[in-house]
């Protein structure tokens, strides 16, 4: 096991975010696999947050905070400039949440992985618009509840397959990972920095703010969403080899549904068919993909 | 200033024609400004290009309201109002068609010509699959029918200009000039 | 070298000689031809830009402004609804004090749909942080571009350059070609103090408190408010090598006249065309306003002076408001001297034709009044 070491840190300590933040880890631990010749852009959402208040900055490494919709797109731009002056090499990375990707972003997010532009995206999935206030996205799961899916009506479409989405442009790396399995997550990011063109990685990132839990079970959620196998963690290659990454034995999913308050109003004919939906997702995954220990 | 209107149907290369016109008009020392009609481009619909030349700067920006020179790919657009605006009698005509108009109204125009544009270019395999492309054989009636462009600087412009068959598009552009006749009262 | 081409093949034309490294553009008509040019050069490396083939004008103004955040020199071009679609972007650029250089190609804001050229797409992006350029003849886009580029790297804003479309865009006319080492010798490659790199590290647009966002419009106003001087001395250097300038506002036939016509783009062609008929004997000038932001304020009142009225004639129109140029000319002139009133007359919207007869019309009709009206005028169809 290797162990983190702070002298490769290129997020500062201490930062504008909640108490057990799960985008935080992410940020912290995609930057270290990346490393120090990276640069950065992010769009609206509590990524821009974290990144901090001017004349203060969480990051040591160049940071832009661009338009919601376009991370993707501004990102593309910068690595055409960066490859023209000669900075080939340097990682561009686009950081942008589960609004900024699946939902106002979708249309530059497309274009830029049809293209095939070489930057790295990352989407940190919080599963609803928590910088505003908790307000429902196209990530949101059913049956929870956000401010604009209130008790009365809580949500009750399925979360939009952002992977299959970008799996069918056939790009080349996508992976999905979450802040509870850090190595998994830095090795992926290991993987994508390592090949050309448009790689994405779909990141779960627990917020105990909405999703209403105790700051201190950041990490047992994320191991819990793995676990029942809401949130798998896999590989897609090329668009086409699905690849699944080492996990925890399944556990049924009102584990996982039971210990976070966006839940509460769920009874239990929903949460069946929530355990239908994660069974049929997760054994048409487990049949694509092919387990492979590491 | 003379101001010219070539028309012809969408398809037909009238944009090109005022091109090659106004590059060889350009070559003869003339200002030029030459433009195409507003809109949407439809293949077989009515179609203008237009042409200004004068030996000052053209900074006129505007339609062609009063046309000295009329080339019209198809005799039958003389029938067409929009095509036909701008027209009066002290407008001459060049038009594309074997023999003279019959029964035509010699006083609606100041001098009219015609040349077989589509005989030119059908001998010599300018054609699309539905029409015969006319425009540089109607550029050449126009520059021996008006004299206000030499011949040399038409083939310069046509073999600068024409994307494709410029050896013949260039002799199509010579035989009309040849064989441009003026209508005679 | 006098050649002949149309008002787009020479914004292509200054682009390709001001040397851009990314280059971001979606097709518009009649913007298209622009769009089309440039990536030809590309393909054909005839330019050395990465040409980024966005899926709308959104992500074409962000790839810019990312592209411009790395150092890069940039170039996009749009028209109509394509600049509306960017109108946030704009923002962001000119915020974050990015030299970006645009081309739009004026075209009326839809509904209804329309082809034809007004000025409600660029006058639209009025408060962006974005200068504006308009521009009358092919000549003057191709001269306007490299200058542009100059101009935005000194004043660290984005330029936005306005040509008419169709009556400039479309037409075909004289150009003269500059050569590629003059244009080199006038614009060197950008030199960007800050940019992302990783060895020297900045944050860029990140969250601010009122009291610094604040200070950075105030500085942004500052610098607009300098951009007439830089534009000057660009100018200068400009006519040194290609004998040619483009100050911020042109006067023609003013001498002698009490009456100034006061218009931009190809309008200001028509008009020449008239005065050069009917001027001396009807007393009219011509005003032509090439900068729009910063607006002109002090060239307007220097060359204004002593005039018995300013007509301005509009190819936009506010909405309630009335014509865009008119109000600016009217708050311009406020409080200057004895007061010089303001006619604003709206013709030409959707591109619709304003000929030298329409502007004889107006003018008798002018002369003919005891009175001038303060209501706005619509020039007849």
């Amino acid at each position: 096991m290797q162990t983190l070491q702070a002298e490769n840190e290129l997020v500062h300590p201490g930062s504008f975010s909640c108490p057990g933040c799960g985008l935080t880890m992410a940020y912290r631990h995609v930057l270290k696999a990346l490393g120090r010749n990276t640069v950065v852009v992010t769009t609206a959402g509590c990524g821009s947050v974290v990144a901090g208040y001017y004349p203060m900055t969480s990051i040591k490494v160049p940071f832009f905070h661009c338009s919601f919709g376009t991370a993707a797109s501004t990102a593309a731009g910068l690595r055409a400039g960066l490859d023209m002056m000669g900075k080939e090499n340097t990682q561009v990375l686009a950081w942008a949440g589960d609004g900024g990707t699946f939902d106002i972003g979708l249309q530059s997010l497309s274009g830029a992985a049809e293209r095939n532009d070489n930057i790295l995206y990352v989407c940190y999935d919080n599963e609803a618009y928590m910088n505003t206030g908790v307000q429902r996205s196209s990530a949101t799961p059913p049956g929870t509840w956000t401010t604009t899916t209130p008790g009365e009506a809580p949500e009750d479409r399925l979360k939009k397959d952002i992977v299959g989405i970008m799996a069918a442009h056939g790009v080349p790396y996508i992976a999905t990972a979450c802040t509870s399995f850090p190595e998994d997550l830095r090795k992926k990011v290991r993987r994508a920095r390592a090949i050309p063109g448009f790689r994405f990685l779909h990141v779960l990132a627990p917020c105990p703010t909405g999703w209403m839990y105790a700051a201190s079970e950041t990490v047992h959620i994320g191991r819990l969403a793995v676990s029942t196998r809401t949130f798998p963690l896999f590989e897609i290659l090329d668009g086409e080899t699905t690849r699944l990454s080492p996990m925890p034995d399944k556990v049924p999913v009102t584990d996982y549904l039971k210990a976070q308050r966006r839940f509460r109003t769920l009874n239990e004919e929903e949460v069946r068919r929530i355990q239908e939906d994660v069974d049929r997702r997760w054994s048409r995954l487990s049949s694509a993909g092919r387990r492979k220990e590491e | 200033m003379v101001e010219i209107r070539i028309s012809g149907r969408g398809g037909q290369g009238a944009v090109l024609a005022s091109q090659i016109l106004a590059a060889a008009l350009f070559e003869n020392g003339l200002q030029v400004q030459s433009f195409p009609s507003f809109g949407a481009e439809r293949r077989g619909a009515p179609v203008s290009a237009f042409l200004r030349a004068d030996p000052e700067e053209i900074t006129l920006r505007c339609g062609i309201l009063h046309a000295d020179w009329i080339v019209l790919f198809e005799a039958d657009l003389l029938d067409n109002p929009v095509i036909m605006a701008g027209a009066t009698p002290s407008t001459s005509v060049v038009l594309n068609m074997p023999r003279p108009p019959e029964k035509f109204d010699r006083s609606r125009f100041q001098r009219i010509f015609f040349v077989d544009a589509s005989g030119i270019a059908e001998r010599l395999r300018l054609r699309t699959t539905s029409f015969s492309i006319v425009n540089t054989a109607m550029v050449g009636a126009f520059a021996c029918a008006s004299g206000l462009v030499d011949m040399g600087s038409i083939a310069r412009a046509v073999q600068a200009l024409v994307p494709v068959k410029r050896e013949e598009n260039a002799r199509a552009a010579e035989e009309a000039c040849e064989q441009v006749r003026e209508m005679v009262a | 070298m006098k050649t002949l081409m149309t008002g787009n093949e020479a914004a292509a034309m200054g682009a390709r000689m001001s040397r851009p490294q990314v280059i971001a553009a979606y097709p518009i008509t009649p913007q298209t031809s622009i769009a089309e040019k440039l990536a030809g050069y590309t393909a054909r490396k005839e330019i050395e830009a990465r040409y980024i083939k966005v899926e709308s004008e959104t992500s074409a103004m962000a790839a810019c402004i990312g592209g411009s955040l790395s150092g890069a020199r940039v170039f996009t071009a749009t028209s109509s609804q394509g600049l509306a679609l960017m109108h946030e972007l704009l923002h962001w650029a000119a915020g974050a004090r990015l030299p970006v250089v645009l081309v739009n190609v004026n075209r009326s804001m839809a509904a209804p749909w329309s082809l034809g050229v007004d000025h409600n797409d660029t006058l639209s992006q009025r408060d962006t942080g974005c200068l504006q350029i308009y521009c009358e003849t092919a000549q003057e886009v191709l001269d306007t571009v490299p200058m542009a580029y100059a101009l935005a790297e000194k004043a660290l804003l984005p330029v936005l350059i306005c040509m008419d479309g169709f009556l400039l865009s479309h037409y075909t006319e004289p150009v003269d070609l500059p050569n590629q080492e003059d244009v080199d010798r006038f614009l060197p490659r950008r030199r960007a103090d800050y940019r992302m790199d990783p060895n020297r590290p900045f944050t860029f647009g990140g969250g601010v408190s009122a009291e610094v966002l604040y200070g950075l419009r105030r500085r942004m106003q500052q610098d607009m408010d300098a951009a007439p001087a830089l534009w000057e001395k660009i100018n200068r250097r400009f006519r040194k090598i290609f004998a040619r300038s483009l100050p911020a506002v042109e006067t023609h036939g003013m001498e002698g006249s009490d009456l100034a016509l006061v218009t931009n783009g190809t309008m200001a062609g028509t008009v020449k065309a008239y005065l050069r008929d009917r001027g001396a004997e009807k007393g009219v000038g011509l005003v032509k306003m090439r900068f729009f932001r910063p607006f002109p304020t002090e060239s307007l009142r220097k060359v204004l002076e002593g005039c018995r009225a300013a007509v301005v004639v509009d190819r936009d129109l506010s909405p309630g408001g009335g014509g865009i140029f008119a109000q600016e000319v009217r708050a311009a002139l406020h409080g200057t001297g004895p007061g010089i009133p303001v006619v604003s007359v709206i013709g030409g919207l959707g591109g619709v034709d304003v000929t030298p007869d329409h502007l004889d019309r107006l003018v008798t009709d002018l002369r003919s009044r005891r009175e001038l009206p303060f209501e706005t005028l619509w020039m007849e169809v």
